[in-house]
């Protein structure tokens, strides 16, 4: 079977603010964004998912067992998750990489085992942070942070890798660094990846599948292509845009258009 | 891995130093007091157990000793539990208001005469319950439903504390002579305890939850990456948060109803060997359960010898070195909360 995530007619959130039945799946190695304006229902749909938050209705299957009978460890064993800010701790680069190994830890063992250093270390040289291992992590820069939290997911040894936002504080160069370290993951390993996005740019590029959410409802799902469309997009955010190609990738691209410049628009 | 495993050595080492301390501190603990006994006479008056200095070691010194450590250590351990919960370091048993509830608990059955025929361990259990509904509250108003609103609860911790002094000078006005020099006395903080049961008691509870919270290391490492992501890391965040702060308020009402109010080893020590052995709990725990045991130990012994004949309150000396500790911390350059 291909399929790894089926979410069914999931509804849930909070007092303010609801998603709509959303029904979607992944199947194995697919890299898939999800997209849409503040508000939308993105991170909720997450902690939905995860089970951060109790659903009203609906189900999360993973690999065909519902997620929310999982226990948290098989959960941790399955699933693992890199969130947009990275906790401020003392701890070194090697030591919070380690933390990924708690889910494999038995009720009395302590300290980690050598095969547990040696995954970190082998997932620190693949993200190419071994050189950081003694460093504290607070002392390494955003982007590498982030690498960093992902080579923890990785040492998690997951099915499934969810980032939240994850390249939302960096500048271009370590988001292209970090999402193409998730790429090469996404393809070498055959890891599937579901990432909350905001840049449209940056999903059309690495996505294989994008997920657009609007006003907590599944608004459009498909590739790049069909979902990077002016009439979409201008729907979903309600404001002018142009869509064209990245001539390398030749990915759809997203350009802003300037309130001030509308006159100049011809369609 | 060097690295890693000069932070091991390094906590090893200080472990063991604070161990030998430990005993050394003991040895002094036993010998000081209004009859002096020598380090050397000490073989001698074990082999005699008809002595007088025998009975004064066994019988007074020895019992308060115990109950030394283990105040110490249980109101270290409960910083650290506290602090590694919710991530702050000026968390601990008194500012979340659990010892102000504990006191209430054990005032209010000193000065209202019940006896529910518990015997012995009627403040234990008044202390316990006091600072079980004291946690109760701050975690109702202070917690959502999951994630813990830190700020609100520290500012519901201190309220609660100023509530519960407010009921106690309340009680104290109403209460007869006799109560009221019992209070004002267990207040000052004391380690004489003449019952046994009772330090039995605190010295199985505090080595017990020491055991316990040992289950819990490894979410403690966790939680210091927050409360999400330690869910995500398998742990258990709810159950972990609210066993944790079960076993502190049994420790909290332990101590604070058989020692009275003794303040900031729980902030103190904590933070101290934070400084000396790192933030992982799988060390850090045990060198705050010693590291306060030894802390409490020397200020007992300065308490009975500073102005002997006479014997200070030992929480009034553990508020003044712990306070000029904690000052003395937070002046140096690298103010850091080690995570």
């Amino acid at each position: 079977m291909n399929e790894l995530l089926r979410i069914t007619d999931l509804k849930g959130g909070y007092k303010n603010f609801h998603l709509k039945e959303v029904n979607f799946q992944l199947n194995k190695g697919d890299f898939a964004g999800i997209i849409g304006p503040n508000g939308s229902g993105k991170s909720t749909l997450l902690k939905l998912m995860m089970g951060d938050l109790k659903p009203t209705k609906g189900t999360v299957l993973f690999d065909g067992n519902d997620l929310s009978r999982m226990t948290s460890l098989k959960k941790a064993q399955s699933i693992a998750v890199v969130n947009q800010r990275i906790a401020d701790t003392s701890m070194t680069v090697l030591e919070y990489v380690l933390l990924g190994r708690i889910p494999y830890r038995q009720l009395f063992q302590f300290f980690e085992q050598k095969e547990d250093i040696a995954k970190a270390e082998k997932y620190m040289e693949m993200t190419g942070i071994l050189k950081y291992r003694n460093v504290p992590l607070s002392s390494l820069s955003g982007g590498e942070q982030q690498l960093a939290a992902v080579t923890r997911a990785l040492t998690q040894e997951p099915q499934l890798l969810l980032l939240d936002e994850p390249t939302s504080m960096l500048d271009i160069s370590h988001q292209v660094q970090v999402l193409d370290l998730v790429s090469k993951l996404n393809c070498e390993l055959r890891l599937t990846v579901l990432m909350i996005i905001h840049d449209l740019n940056l999903a059309s590029s690495y996505c294989n599948r994008l997920l657009l959410m609007k006003k907590g409802k599944l608004h459009k799902e498909g590739t790049p292509q069909e979902v990077i469309q002016y009439q979409i997009i201008e729907d979903v955010y309600k404001t002018v845009v142009v869509t064209g190609e990245n001539p390398v990738t030749k990915k759809p691209t997203v350009f802003l258009v300037p309130h001030s410049q509308l006159y100049s628009l011809k369609r | 891995m060097q690295k890693m495993q000069f932070m091991r050595i390094r906590s090893v080492v200080v472990l063991l130093l604070i161990f030998v301390s430990l005993l050394i501190a003991s040895v002094w603990s036993l010998l000081s007091g209004d009859i002096e006994i020598g380090w050397r006479d000490l073989p001698r008056v074990l082999q005699q157990p008809e002595s007088m200095d025998y009975s004064v070691l066994m019988q007074l010194r020895l019992p308060r000793l115990l109950l030394a450590f283990s105040v110490g250590a249980a109101l270290s351990l409960s910083g650290v539990i506290l602090q590694g919960i919710y991530r702050n370091p000026l968390v601990e048993p008194f500012t979340l208001g659990i010892s102000g509830g504990a006191s209430l608990g054990v005032a209010l059955v000193i000065v209202s005469g019940v006896t529910l025929s518990l015997g012995t361990f009627l403040l234990p259990v008044a202390g316990f319950t006091g600072a079980f509904l004291t946690f109760f509250l701050v975690y109702v108003i202070g917690l959502g439903k999951r994630s813990s609103n830190i700020n609100r609860m520290l500012l519901t911790g201190v309220m609660i504390s100023f509530v519960c002094s407010s009921l106690l000078m309340f009680l104290l006005s109403i209460s007869t002579s006799e109560s009221l020099h019992n209070i004002i006395f267990w207040t000052m903080g004391s380690l004489e305890e003449p019952n046994d049961k009772l330090i039995k008691l605190m010295v199985g509870g505090s080595i017990l939850v020491f055991v316990i919270t040992h289950f819990f290391v490894h979410a403690l490492n966790a939680l210091r990456l927050g409360e999400d992501e330690a869910a995500h890391l398998g742990i258990n965040v709810l159950v972990t948060v609210r066993t944790l702060f079960i076993l502190t308020s049994l420790l909290t009402g332990l101590c604070v109803s058989i020692a009275g109010i003794i303040g900031f080893v729980g902030l103190v020590i904590p933070h101290l060997m934070r400084k000396l052995v790192g933030s992982d709990y799988r060390i850090l725990l045990s060198a705050s359960f010693l590291g306060g045991g030894l802390f409490l130990i020397v200020c007992d012994v300065l308490a009975r010898t500073l102005i002997a004949p006479n014997e200070l309150p030992v929480g009034v000396l553990t508020g003044i070195t712990g306070g000029l500790v904690f000052i003395f911390l937070l002046s140096r350059k690298e103010v850091k909360w080690e995570k």
